[in-house]
């Protein structure tokens, strides 16, 4: 049996010697594992982001919205009524009530949207306006203050806290505070706070930038005296157990609903939600990439015939001086686990390239897992079986006599 | 002297269509002693290439015993007779069939891939020294001359210490001069122990070997 060391050296050195060859049949490869690995890691980095994203919003963060859905199973979704996610007169301010009053809460506030365009003199700013209860910033950790102050709880003043997004648009580096501001068709608010340009890298993150808050009764106003509320945002005590807390509130509402059509979502469903979707989405385009490693394994197989053939020669005077079909076998198929191998590798080099100009030009954090690493080598040695097999059991067959006369 | 090689009416059939058959080797019937240099003589189609193959256990015979070193070998399976070629068989051919864009040294130790040698770099050199190749060691082969080529051919098939050498026309591509040298080689072998059998239809060679099997239509004569 020929030793797997000097297996490996004798396949290098063909590979060597024929440079070109070997690395056009293995651009498929190449590409294959490139592709794969390098969406899989953009994935992962989603990942990464997001759960550090919900993960900034502070502890026991919970959201409740309209409408049913399993999120255990995202395609339930499609068994309920889309237009219950979006409806604003599921959930009421009697549910917020009935959750302000459970012990375990420490804040809560409804959340409703107006639409409307905010002007400043000649200039306009379209941000995502959102009627709250100040007790929002003390659910949403992630929210702070940069300038003045949150409005009170019940109060119907005209005043907005602004998003940075909208602020640097309104009022670029002037102080805003105390300014006026339109809403709409001729409503005028008083700025009275700003808050702070979020922290966190993620795309997502930077949403939170682009809202501006004004009380929920004002809002109520606005929006011709209706209360609608799109979501409750709310957060558990530091040391509450979350999902009791989740199934007391659920019992609570679909008490006084009569039927669970809400969702209550902790920052572990969300992360759940989002890794199943991401997980999904990332399976699928892998497995489109994956096609390439197929495509570039069958470039290795026809390329490793044609090796097969011309190496005739050798394959007989290897057999005439003691080689037995087996370690020409296994000779012929290190040869193409090696050459897959290579391709893997340049491939994984390429990810860590491609990953870097990723960071550097989008916003996206792509992050290379063990998993990555042990995949795409797995990947690659399987095609070097693979494709490799049907050639080395071909030279492996070669008749001796024959193979020697083979010109 | 003890048989190192002993041949009962060993035959080759060649199936070519369903009507005729190529009998290449037709009960080939004899015996090659320990340090022989034998020289197995015939025209081209005559059989002898066919008779070199299965003596070299590269091909199996149709039918008949072949007795290599006391045992019988002519039902071996292929891992088997790839084990013996190892240990028992050097090989020497008409046209080198060395790998070209390995050097010598390479070439030399491409047996002992296939086997455990131990010192086998130290053993190749010494081999290489004793073909007087010392110099071209790590040059590749296919800079090298036809003799050269030969002695290094000579120095592969040396390496397990075989007890038999086959040389196949080792000089049908070199000149008269060069062809001596390698006979005298050869011949230098056989007083180490090793058989040497020549397969050849150059009578001038068969001048200086102790006995001469000639082989006529497949017939040993």
């Amino acid at each position: 049996m020929m030793n797997l060391f000097s297996s490996v050296r004798t396949a290098l050195a063909s590979i060597w010697r024929n440079k070109l060859t070997s690395l056009l049949s293995v651009l498929g490869v190449v590409i294959g594992v490139t592709s794969v690995s390098t969406l899989v890691s953009v994935g992962e980095g989603l990942k990464k982001d997001v759960s550090s994203m919900i993960q900034g919003m502070g502890t026991n963060v919970m959201v409740i919205i309209s409408g049913k859905m399993d999120l255990s199973d995202p395609n339930s979704m499609n068994q309920s009524n889309p237009a219950n996610f979006v409806s604003t007169d599921i959930l009421t301010l009697d549910d917020v009530k009935q959750i302000q009053e459970m012990p375990d809460i420490e804040a809560v506030s409804p959340m409703s949207l107006v639409a409307g365009t905010m002007s400043s003199g000649d200039k306009k700013a379209t941000p995502t306006i959102a009627g709250v209860y100040p007790s929002v910033f003390e659910a949403m950790q992630v929210l702070k203050m940069d300038k003045g102050k949150v409005f009170s709880d019940d109060t119907d003043e005209k005043v907005v806290v602004l998003g940075p997004k909208a602020k640097e648009a309104l009022f670029g580096d002037e102080n805003p505070i105390d300014k006026k501001i339109e809403i709409g068709k001729g409503t005028e608010f008083t700025v009275v706070g700003t808050t702070a340009q979020s922290s966190s890298s993620a795309s997502f993150a930077s949403e939170l930038d682009t809202i501006a808050f004004i009380p929920l009764n004002v809002a109520t106003e606005l929006s011709d005296g209706e209360v609608k509320i799109l979501r409750i945002i709310m957060k558990a005590n530091d040391n509450a157990d979350v999902s009791k807390v989740k199934k007391e509130i659920s019992e609570k509402l679909i008490a006084s609903h009569g039927e669970e059509d809400f969702t209550i979502m902790t920052q572990d469903d969300i992360l759940d939600l989002f890794g199943t979707f991401l997980n999904m989405a990332t399976a699928l385009v892998s497995a489109i990439a994956a096609i390439s490693v197929i495509v570039g394994g069958i470039g290795i197989m026809n390329i490793m015939l044609v090796a097969v053939t011309e190496r005739t020669r050798e394959i007989g005077i290897r057999k005439a001086v003691g080689a037995t079909n087996g370690a020409i076998l296994s000779q012929f198929l290190i040869e193409s686990i090696v050459v897959t191998s290579l391709g893997g590798i340049i491939g994984l080099i390429l990810t860590f390239v491609i990953g870097m100009v990723i960071k550097a030009k989008t916003s996206l954090t792509p992050s290379i897992t063990p998993d990555i690493l042990i995949f795409a080598v797995a990947l690659s040695i399987g095609a070097g079986i693979v494709f490799g097999l049907l050639p080395a059991m071909r030279a492996a067959r070669k008749n001796p006599v024959e193979a020697l006369r083979y010109e | 002297m003890d048989g190192i090689i002993k041949l009962e009416k060993l035959s080759k059939i060649y199936h070519r269509g369903k009507e005729s058959e190529v009998r290449a080797v037709k009960e080939a019937s004899f015996n090659i002693g320990k340090g022989d240099f034998i020289a197995i003589v015939g025209r081209s189609g005559s059989g002898k290439s066919t008779l070199m193959n299965l003596l070299g256990l590269l091909d199996k015979p149709t039918s008949g015993k072949y007795i290599l070193d006391g045992e019988n070998v002519s039902k071996a399976r292929d891992k088997k007779l790839a084990k013996l070629r190892l240990r028992k068989i050097g090989f020497v051919f008409q046209s080198f069939n060395l790998l070209p864009r390995m050097s010598v040294l390479s070439n030399v130790l491409l047996p002992t891939a296939y086997s455990h040698i131990p010192h086998r770099k130290k053993r190749a050199l010494e081999i290489i020294k004793s073909v007087g190749l010392s110099k071209y060691a790590r040059k590749r082969v296919d800079e090298l001359s036809g003799g050269e080529k030969q002695r290094v051919a000579i120095a592969r098939a040396l390496i397990n210490d075989p007890e038999i050498i086959l040389a196949d026309e080792p000089t049908g591509n070199l000149d008269v001069k060069t062809g001596r040298e390698i006979m005298e080689l050869l011949r230098n072998l056989t007083q180490h122990g090793h058989t040497v059998i020549l397969v050849t239809h150059d009578l001038e060679l068969t001048k200086d070997v102790d006995k001469v099997i000639t082989i006529v239509d497949g017939k040993v004569k």
